[in-house]
């Protein structure tokens, strides 16, 4: 029967270290801009943002003191609807930007930045769920809490992805921290902060991205 | 004598930068297509293709081709054997600038 003769790769004898340190240097490079290089899109930036703030203002507008243990359900309801709604947008924007930019969402390295990103997402359901619990021990200390675990998220996925991820992930880092610090009686409350944050930042990377990367 | 015979390692497929760069930019991102390779690698068609080629033969990388919507697109991955040569390649490679 016949069979295909598989080419035996040949081997190379002779070079220098010198050599050695510049194709390891290729390695890195090209390494370096296969992971690095965005699917990430500044288009899925803005909307998220727009989707927050329109969170922001439905709290504002239908459940007064969120979070108000007596509209506890509503406004869970209310947030997990807004992430979902966040999580297809970013899924469908991400998908055409890989495709753009000749990748795939589901490549190892979507996989690595997924896996990246769940405790981060896992724990905020958990302070969530806590919440639902036990609404007058967090109250609206929870917006920054949620800040807080998205850091966590931001962190983790921007190892693997553009500076920019790890610059929106301090940046909600400190909102957070500075959202469970500020007195009740501030200028300013945890919801504009979240209004700020999830909304302002979001837009500021949206457009930011799509003007460096692409949208 | 030791450095000299570990440069026996060094695959001679993996070893041209092109190839070299094609191998590292897909065992980084796992898969990716002709256009993402180009503009990775800063490479022109007909030098990427001819690459790409040497590391199918070789069995390095494998070729998938798809159709989004009316364009053709051709998608490349690294084979087991591909990604046992190229660790391999890059333990020589260590192995060498260590030993100086």
């Amino acid at each position: 029967m016949y069979q295909q003769q598989q080419p035996r790769p040949v081997f190379r004898v002779v070079t220098s270290a010198g050599e050695a340190e510049e194709h390891l240097r290729v390695i890195r490079q090209a390494m370096e801009r296969s992971t690095k290089h965005s699917t990430l899109s500044g288009l899925s930036g803005i909307i998220v943002g727009l989707l927050a703030l329109a969170g922001c203002l439905a709290t504002q507008m239908f459940i007064k003191d969120a979070p108000n243990p007596d509209w506890k359900f509503a406004f869970t309801g209310l947030w997990t609807g807004i992430m979902l709604l966040c999580f297809v947008t970013d899924f469908l924007f991400t998908k055409r930007r890989a495709a753009r930019v000749g990748k795939t969402a589901f490549s190892p390295l979507g996989k690595h930045l997924a896996r990246a990103a769940a405790p981060g997402f896992v724990a905020g359901a958990a302070m969530t769920l806590f919440y639902v619990l036990h609404p007058e021990m967090l109250g609206s200390y929870l917006y920054g809490v949620w800040m807080l675990c998205y850091a966590a998220s931001l962190l983790s996925v921007g190892m693997f992805s553009v500076r920019e991820v790890s610059a929106l992930g301090w940046a909600f880092l400190a909102a957070g921290a500075l959202t469970l610090l500020i007195p009740p009686d501030f200028v300013f409350g945890p919801r504009a902060m979240m209004a700020l944050t999830f909304g302002g930042f979001h837009i500021a990377y949206g457009a930011w991205m799509g003007y460096r990367y692409g949208w | 004598m030791a450095a000299v015979r570990r440069l026996d390692a060094l695959d001679d497929v993996i070893h041209q930068k092109v190839r070299l760069g094609v191998m590292s930019s897909l065992m980084a991102s796992g898969e990716s297509d002709f256009n993402f390779l180009k503009a990775a690698l800063g490479v022109s068609d007909g030098n990427l293709s001819t690459h790409l080629t040497v590391l199918e033969e070789h069995g390095y990388i494998t070729v998938s081709k798809e159709f989004v919507g009316k364009k053709p697109r051709t998608t490349y991955a690294p084979t087991p054997l591909g990604r046992q040569a190229f660790e391999a390649y890059v333990e020589a490679l260590e192995a060498l600038v260590r030993s100086v």
